[in-house]
């Protein structure tokens, strides 16, 4: 994301928005379908629902994307939800004022990011196992706290899933403020600077001096705070805490930000793009409700979709690398990581 | 790896009751059965420097393709066979996108895994698939010596690739290509094909699992493989395969099956509570994927020029060979 | 590879298993491994002290209650209790069953199916080891071969929703939104077929919208919410279970469709368990029937299968199907003392 071209025509600016947000075209030409097709889609009413489904999976997504652009992974998000839940339905908790509920779970979020966060950047074990061993952690520590139960969650913490201010419902609003602020600190602030290039190039980045450690420590950091936020929205509006919550959600988190034109090499992405993949999957699955396919064809829907944006991502890098004749540095020669381009 | 196998076990049976007994080792065998057959997949494409997350799914179609054929045809060979083919198969269509196609194995193989578990679900339109002949049930119950035919099976799979590993062409060429994609295609490998290769037999080794899963279920779901995928990595990782490629063998991943049955087994005679399992389990993955190299760091503090070690702190999985 | 590093961390992780243990033997579910019975045969004698392994699919409301009753009533038999849940996971269930019999040696096994067809290897084992075996509350593929089995009578609880809704309709003709369960289960099969064929031909009650939740809180959540979009003129909503009760009360918030009997917005709606959520949403008059399950009556005849089979006796009849009691506005004085939820 960066900033308008100043004074330029409409046409040039629309062109290079196009051009950086692919997804953006597609959503709206989905959106135009499905209202065409089916009557109620294109109501305020049904654009409202989906906007509240997709705010979990885009909050969770932008702190993805952080993780993902520094070249890492995060495979604890769904386990991350449900330990966050579970504290949430405590019995320390569960009878304390909301405001301090949800700060109690804002700390939590940042001591699971922290535990990711160190654990990748201080022992330099891959992340993709690193989260994988936490995935299972945090589960545990969650069936732990929950003894394995179902709880229910009183009214007091259940406003901030169904409630609303100002006629827009609150996950709406906690989605947008979220992807707003990742999209400045993103583009404005050095932090997003160095995520970018720590993803990038990691040996340059240490060459440089760049406090490489403390920025890895904050992407995680920052993904687990967004899981638990995500988490109080989407905990809230299910009522209760049970077992299940969150299973498959890392997948799902991931692709949204896949889809949205974050490279899985990291060093290049975009919050607005993660922001418009999380709106693409929530609207192709209320299309396929509407349209009344069992719910079994949203995971084929979901996994080719994925393939698609990946393919078409890797064909655009590798364009756009002949044309401006790049060869892949992406990081240093390192066993087995060949890029595609230039190298076959 | 294998000193700290060895230690847990010690351990362990000191704080357990019956932990050395026979009939509970045979236990932790064939419980870990599938797991290990799975497992054998996974490390071959993890030594080419990749990643498999679709192994849940494929397990889960194969098992479920076995089974359909059995019950409709009334024949065990034609299942199984059907079972393999499906994985097989499978397995051929990920890895074409991954060599030829050049998309990076994590997002292919996540893809494979949400369209492998949707197609199956559909066709099945959610249901088990069962029952099965009560002779392909008794594959996992009971064999020779009171050792399931499962377990012995496994060990068989276990020799052949290993020996395929280490003295076949292919072997070499899928090390090779693990160890440095450029100078293996230098030096003359075809590389798209041996990947292309790996993930085949991932896939067929997912189905062995998911056909083996199906004979211990007594029936197969679409959904059966889903909770595996964990422990398949998991254990490759635990044994000390590098996720960077290139380096490891089957033996390792042996171990990390047989640390990771043995855990799960003591914990359960020790009466820890399911979570409190899972806590341990992912406490133990964590701990050995980082003695390496915590090792390797606590020895370079002083000259802290690099970050941490070799491995880089990113996604695996991003070789596309 | 480091060996001894390796062996340092694996000790010390493993010491702190023993804590682990420690602290978690002092749980009340999980206790006592081991029986008198070496072989868990069928020679214990009336008034020997018998452990019962327990396994369950899933820990919820009404599974508690269902884990309290066979508590009970083996705790009036003199008998032990291992109690294990499996997470919805059948893989884990036929492993946690393999430890009761094998390793904990167990008397008889009690077991909700997590997967009725899949459930048959633990029958077959539990029959090589000459250990009975017991299913309750979900109906097994393989009935033959368990020693008893007692559930309920999911078609009958089927139709005796559909006639409050028959009844409701004869005011007003209803649009019903049905939510069917998870369709490895007996339960969800039967509580929808049952409805469904008790209402053919009736002019006055018309099934919509049909939503599978695989038994998930999540999907029924968003299915409610998307269903109740699609079609406005849904007034009426069939939920065969309270467990999904809080995301379809949560679905009808958001659409603003949550309102007391009386109220012009009312939604017609009936559940079958009778849980605490259900007689808490009928005492609020939210809910306008729930057909409760006869929890007690599963502990109670559970055990008293046990020491018939476990004294070599074959249990008759050997499978008992237990209709639910209807709990409705009407007879909601008189009754709710006899709902299991309500007596919380």
């Amino acid at each position: 994301m960066t900033s308008l071209p100043s004074a330029g025509s409409v046409g040039i600016w629309t062109r290079s928005v196009l051009r950086r947000q692919p997804l953006l075209p597609v959503l709206v030409t989905l959106l135009v379908i499905l209202a065409a097709w089916y009557d109620g889609f294109a109501t305020v009413a049904n654009l409202r629902n989906i906007a509240v489904q997709a705010s979990p999976l885009t909050i969770a997504a932008v702190g993805m994307t952080y993780v993902i652009m520094t070249s890492g992974i995060d495979l604890s998000v769904g386990s991350m939800l449900f330990l966050a839940a579970a504290v949430e339905s405590s019995s320390a908790l569960i009878d304390q004022p909301a405001i301090g509920v949800f700060l109690a779970i804002g700390a939590t979020g940042l001591l699971m990011g922290l535990v990711n966060g160190l654990a990748v950047a201080m022992t330099g074990v891959p992340a993709l196992i690193v989260t994988l061993a936490t995935m299972q952690a945090f589960r545990g520590a969650g069936g732990h706290i929950t003894g394995q139960q179902d709880i229910s969650l009183p009214e007091g913490l259940r406003g901030i899933g169904t409630g609303s201010l100002l006629g827009v419902p609150t996950p709406i609003l906690l989605a947008a403020v979220t992807a707003l602020c990742g999209g400045l600190v993103f583009s404005r602030t050095r932090f997003g600077r160095y995520v970018q290039a720590v993803g990038s190039n990691h040996g340059a980045a240490v060459d440089a001096g760049l406090p490489v450690r403390t920025v890895l420590i904050g992407a995680y950091a920052l993904a687990g705070v967004l899981a638990a936020v995500a988490s109080l929205t989407q905990t809230a509006r299910l009522g209760a805490v049970q077992p299940s919550i969150g299973q498959g959600f890392e997948l799902t988190v991931i692709t949204a930000v896949v889809l949205g034109g974050t490279s899985l090499f990291g060093g290049r992405g975009s919050i607005g793009g993660t922001v418009l993949g999380a709106l693409v999957l929530t609207t192709v699955q209320t299309g396929l409700v509407f349209s009344g396919s069992s719910p079994y064809v949203f995971d084929i829907v979901r996994g080719g979709v994925l393939l698609v944006a990946v393919l078409a991502a890797g064909a655009r890098w590798r364009v756009l690398a002949r044309t401006v004749g790049l060869t892949s540095r992406r990081r240093p020669a390192n066993a087995g990581r060949a890029d595609t381009a230039g190298s076959a | 790896m294998l000193p700290a196998l060895i230690l847990l076990i010690v351990v362990l049976s000191f704080l357990t009751d019956g932990l050395l007994a026979k009939s509970n080792i045979i236990n932790v065998f064939s419980q870990s059965a599938v797991v290990a057959i799975a497992a054998i997949g996974a490390t071959f494409v993890i030594l080419t420097g990749g990643i498999d997350l679709s192994v849940g799914s494929v397990i889960g179609a194969s098992g479920v393709a076995s089974a359909w054929v059995m019950s409709t045809t009334g024949s065990l060979a034609l299942g199984i066979a059907g079972g393999l083919f499906a994985g097989a198969a499978i397995g051929a269509l990920v890895g074409a996108t991954v060599a030829k196609l050049k998309v990076v194995p994590f997002a292919v193989t996540l893809a494979g895994l949400y369209v492998v578990s949707g197609c199956t679900t559909l066709l099945v339109h959610g249901k088990t698939i069962g029952p099965v002949p009560t002779g392909f049930i008794q594959f996992s119950i009971d064999g020779p010596g009171g050792v399931p035919d499962s377990v012995w099976l496994a060990v068989v799979l276990y020799v052949l690739a290993q020996v395929a590993l280490t003295r076949t062409k292919w072997g070499r060429r899928v090390l090779h290509v693990g160890a440095n994609v450029e100078v293996a295609r230098i030096s003359g490998i075809r590389v798209a094909r041996t990947t292309l290769s790996v993930y085949a037999v991932a896939g067929l080794f997912s189905a062995i699992a998911g056909v083996v899963l199906t004979s211990g279920l007594a029936g197969a779901s679409a959904s059966m493989g889903s909770p595996l995928l964990l422990n398949v990595v998991g254990a490759v990782v635990l044994g000390g395969t590098s996720l960077a490629g290139g380096r490891g063998s089957l033996l390792r991943t042996g171990i990390g099956v047989l640390f990771l049955g043995f855990l799960s087994n003591g914990m359960s005679l020790l009466g820890l509570q399911d979570y409190d399992q899972q806590i341990v389990t992912g406490a133990f993955i964590f701990l050995a994927a980082s003695a390496d190299g915590l090792a390797r760091w606590l020895r370079r503090r002083s000259t802290a020029r690099r970050g941490p070690s070799d491995p880089q702190p990113q996604a695996a999985g991003m070789a596309t060979g | 590879m480091k060996s001894v590093g390796i062996s340092r961390y694996a000790v010390a992780v493993v010491a702190a298993s023993l804590v682990l243990a420690g602290c978690s033997s002092t749980k009340s579910s999980s206790t006592s491994p081991g029986s008198s019975a070496a072989s868990g045969g069928s020679a214990a004698a009336h008034g020997k002290k018998l452990t019962i392994g327990v396994s369950f699919d899933l820990l919820n409301s009404i599974r508690s209650a269902e884990k309290n009753a066979i508590q009970s009533a083996a705790d009036a038999a003199g008998y032990t209790v291992v109690f294990d849940v499996a997470d919805q996971d059948p893989q884990k269930q036929a492993s946690q069953i393999q430890d009761l019999i094998q390793a904990k040696k167990v008397d008889a096994v009690i077991a909700i199916a997590q997967d009725g067809q899949q459930i048959s290897s633990s029958i077959s084992l539990a029959k090589a080891h000459d250990v009975p075996f017991l299913t309750i509350d979900r109906a097994v593929a393989d009935q033959q071969s368990v020693s008893f089995q007692i559930t309920g009578d999911p078609k009958a609880d089927g139709a005796a929703v559909a006639a409050e809704f028959i009844n409701a309709a004869k005011t007003t003709p209803l649009k019903v939104l049905e939510l069917v369960g998870g369709l490895t289960d007996q339960n969800a099969i039967g509580r929808r077929d049952g409805f469904n064929a008790a209402l053919v031909g009736n002019p006055n009650v018309t099934i919509v919208s049909q939503v599978p939740t695989d038994w998930k809180p999540d999907q029924a959540l968003d299915g409610t919410s998307n269903a109740l979009q699609k079609d406005p003129g849904i007034n009426a909503i069939y939920s065969p279970s309270d467990f999904l009760l809080p995301s379809v009360q949560s679905a009808l918030t958001a659409a603003n469709r949550l309102a007391p009997i009386g109220d012009a917005k009312h939604v017609f709606m009936v559940t079958i368990d009778g849980d605490p959520n259900g007689c808490k949403a009928m005492k609020a008059k939210t809910l306008d029937a729930d057909i409760a399950t006869p929890v007690a009556d599963f502990g109670k005849q559970a055990i008293a299968a046990v020491t018939t089979a476990t004294g070599g006796g074959k249990v008759d009849p050997q499978t008992v199907q237990a209709k639910g009691l209807t709990l409705n506005q009407a007879n909601f004085a008189t009754t709710s003392s006899q709902v299991w939820g309500c007596g919380s």
